[in-house]
């Protein structure tokens, strides 16, 4: 009973942070139709910031997330505008500029400041509730919540506002929004700032439980792939269901076999859908 | 790049045989000049990326691109380590066996993949190279774990003939790249690169001229790898790390994407620039990391791209 509390405690952790990053992937995949190989590297970076906001600088907690948060929604949008604008339609440059910045300059970049050590974050809050026989920290409790808070607003920001409505309208169809007077330009650079800014709250949240290496970009970019491949292009609802069923699939294989053999779990699904519904468990068409 | 072929035909033809020409005189001289270990050494190694780099811009003539590359090194280094340690077969019979293994995988991958439109195709390739990775980082021991496998049988006994061996294997696969970017093979993955629904709608299978080109470089990656193998003497994980994959994107691209000199230009150009920074120590890899994005920024069509808008207006010129 504790082994299936603890399997799905931990399982939801992962599955809140891998739900951030996905969701934010499948957001720019979606509306601006850009596989951003760079999403592990904003995540990276605002794990990195985190770290050096609250244990370098010592401040607070929620200024230091909304200031790792902010910095690297600020890095998304200077790539979107610097380096992908003048080539929108060029999917093929996209993904290698994006491959070039993420996942070697800015590993580099990271490397050559922090050094290959692993560095924690020390915990956002101490003390622990008892539920079932079980302690649960309040810190487990917070990454939950948090993630949950953010992807609601999220969801609110996209369905109510003037700047998320024109973000679907985009996503919908490209022509037809900039001929209602949609500065395009203006919504895929805020809807690269979001994404980067989701990938980099799951790298603050996920600061304290895990160590910050330069090496921590890869896997959070393959499992984003394989979690939005597996949920549906452009589908922010298969992102959070996949990305749920995944954590709880790898937790539990890493606690049944070994924690070496959690990583095939979405590769082996991943190839299966692909073989045999390749639009992906939730989007019936739009494949292009 | 293609209107400039256009404008004088079968003359750039010529001209850019006899460029090659020229250059694999030059591969095949240099060790008369260049005299000492190490830098043997480097041109080995410029020589093995260079192919890594050609063998990986076959498919991208289809305008897809591979983030794996990594993954047929590595499957190949390890089959003909494996095979050499546990069975005791030579480099005749491991290099060709790599080969098969790795286009095996391409045809695997490429079969799945590549009959989707969309981003699948990339994405599939960057999971492929890290499962292999993580694997073989677990593996039991007849896999050597993650120090990998040390004790394989050299492939010369020279460095000397290491070096030919890899300059040869490297002039091969430039031609054989060259013809086959000239025959209707190579104009139908050109075709699909420039227009893939109208290339399907004059009745080409799409799907197989682009599981083929893969399976190519694919087969062409394995060799490569197999050799890498045999003249280092050990296979690691590291073999399959998306880190090599993405290197040789890179090569391929800062040299220039489709074409095949560009493939050399990059291979040749980031290999030395690897090297020459060396002193620098710690921030090597930041200083080489920045300079190729700076290339890629200012020449997104490669360097190659760069050489020929010089060479057309000094020609115009004069």
């Amino acid at each position: 009973m504790s082994a299936l509390l603890s399997i799905f405690v931990l399982g939801t952790i992962w599955g809140a942070i891998y739900s951030l990053i996905a969701v934010g992937f499948t957001l720019i995949l979606g509306v601006a139709g850009i596989v951003n190989l760079a999403h592990g590297a904003f995540y990276m970076i605002g794990a990195y910031l985190a770290y050096t906001f609250m244990s370098i600088l010592k401040l607070n907690v929620v200024l230091s997330a909304l200031l790792a948060v902010a910095g690297v929604a600020v890095i998304g949008m200077i790539l979107d505008q610097v380096g992908i604008r003048p080539f929108r339609e060029n999917h093929a440059y996209q993904v290698v500029l994006t491959l070039i910045f993420g996942q070697t300059f800015c590993r580099q970049v990271i490397y050559a400041i922090y050094g290959a050590h692993g560095k924690s974050v020390q915990n956002f809050i101490n003390g622990d509730i008892e539920l079932a026989g079980m302690y649960i920290s309040y810190q487990k409790l917070l990454i939950i919540c948090a993630a949950i808070i953010v992807v609601s607003l999220l969801w609110i920001f996209i369905k109510k506002t003037k700047i998320g409505k024109s973000i679907s309208a985009v996503e919908q169809n490209k022509v037809a929004s900039i001929l209602m007077g949609i500065r395009y330009e203006r919504v895929y650079m805020i809807t690269m700032g979001i994404s980067a800014a989701l990938a980099a709250f799951a790298g603050v949240l996920a600061s304290p439980i895990i160590e910050a290496e330069p090496g921590m970009s890869s896997f959070p970019l393959f499992k984003a792939f394989a979690i939005v491949v597996i949920g549906g292009l452009g589908s922010m609802g298969g992102a959070i269901i996949v990305s749920l069923l995944l954590a709880y699939s790898e937790t539990a294989v890493s606690y049944l076999l070994s924690a070496n053999y959690a990583d095939m779990v979405y590769l082996t699904v991943m190839i299966l859908i692909l073989v045999v519904r390749p639009t992906g468990i939730l989007k019936a068409g739009r494949m292009n | 790049m293609n209107t400039y072929q256009d404008l004088f035909g079968l003359t750039i033809f010529y001209r850019r045989l006899r460029g090659l020409v020229i250059f694999s005189t030059i591969v095949l001289m240099a060790p008369l000049v260049v005299k000492g270990g190490y830098f043997m050494e480097v041109l080995f190694l410029c020589n093995y990326y260079v192919v890594l780099a050609c063998s990986w811009d076959i498919l991208a003539y289809t305008g897809k691109v591979n983030f794996g590359h990594s993954l047929f090194v590595g499957a190949a280094g390890y089959t003909a380590a494996v095979l050499n340690l546990h069975l005791g077969w030579g480099p005749w019979l491991t290099l060709p066996i790599g080969g098969i293994v790795a286009g095996l995988f391409g045809l695997f991958i490429g079969t799945v993949t590549l009959r989707l439109r969309g981003p699948y195709f990339g994405g599939v390739t960057f999971c492929f190279a890290m499962l292999l990775y993580k694997l073989l980082c677990v593996s039991p021991k007849t896999l050597g774990g993650e120090e990998g496998l040390t004790g394989v049988s050299p492939l010369m006994s020279s460095l000397l003939g290491n070096y030919y061996f890899s300059a040869i294997f490297m002039l091969a696969v430039v031609f054989l790249l060259y013809f086959v970017s000239r025959s209707s093979f190579g104009i139908i993955l050109r075709s699909i690169g420039e227009n893939e629904t109208a290339s399907e709608g004059s009745g080409i299978n799409t799907t197989f001229y682009k599981v083929a080109a893969f399976t190519i470089s694919g087969t062409i990656a394995g060799v490569a790898g197999a050799m890498y193998t045999h003249i280092m003497m050990n296979a690691s994980p590291a073999m399959a790390h998306e880190a090599l994959g993405s290197l040789v994107l890179m090569m391929a691209v800062v040299g220039g994407m489709a074409s095949i000199i560009g493939p050399i230009i990059g291979g040749y150009t980031l290999t030395i620039i690897n090297e020459a920074f060396r002193f620098m120590g710690d921030l090597r890899l930041l200083i080489y990391t920045g300079l190729v994005l700076g290339m890629f920024l200012v020449a997104p069509k490669g360097l190659y791209d760069i050489f020929i808008r010089v060479f057309r207006r000094v020609v115009v010129r004069t």
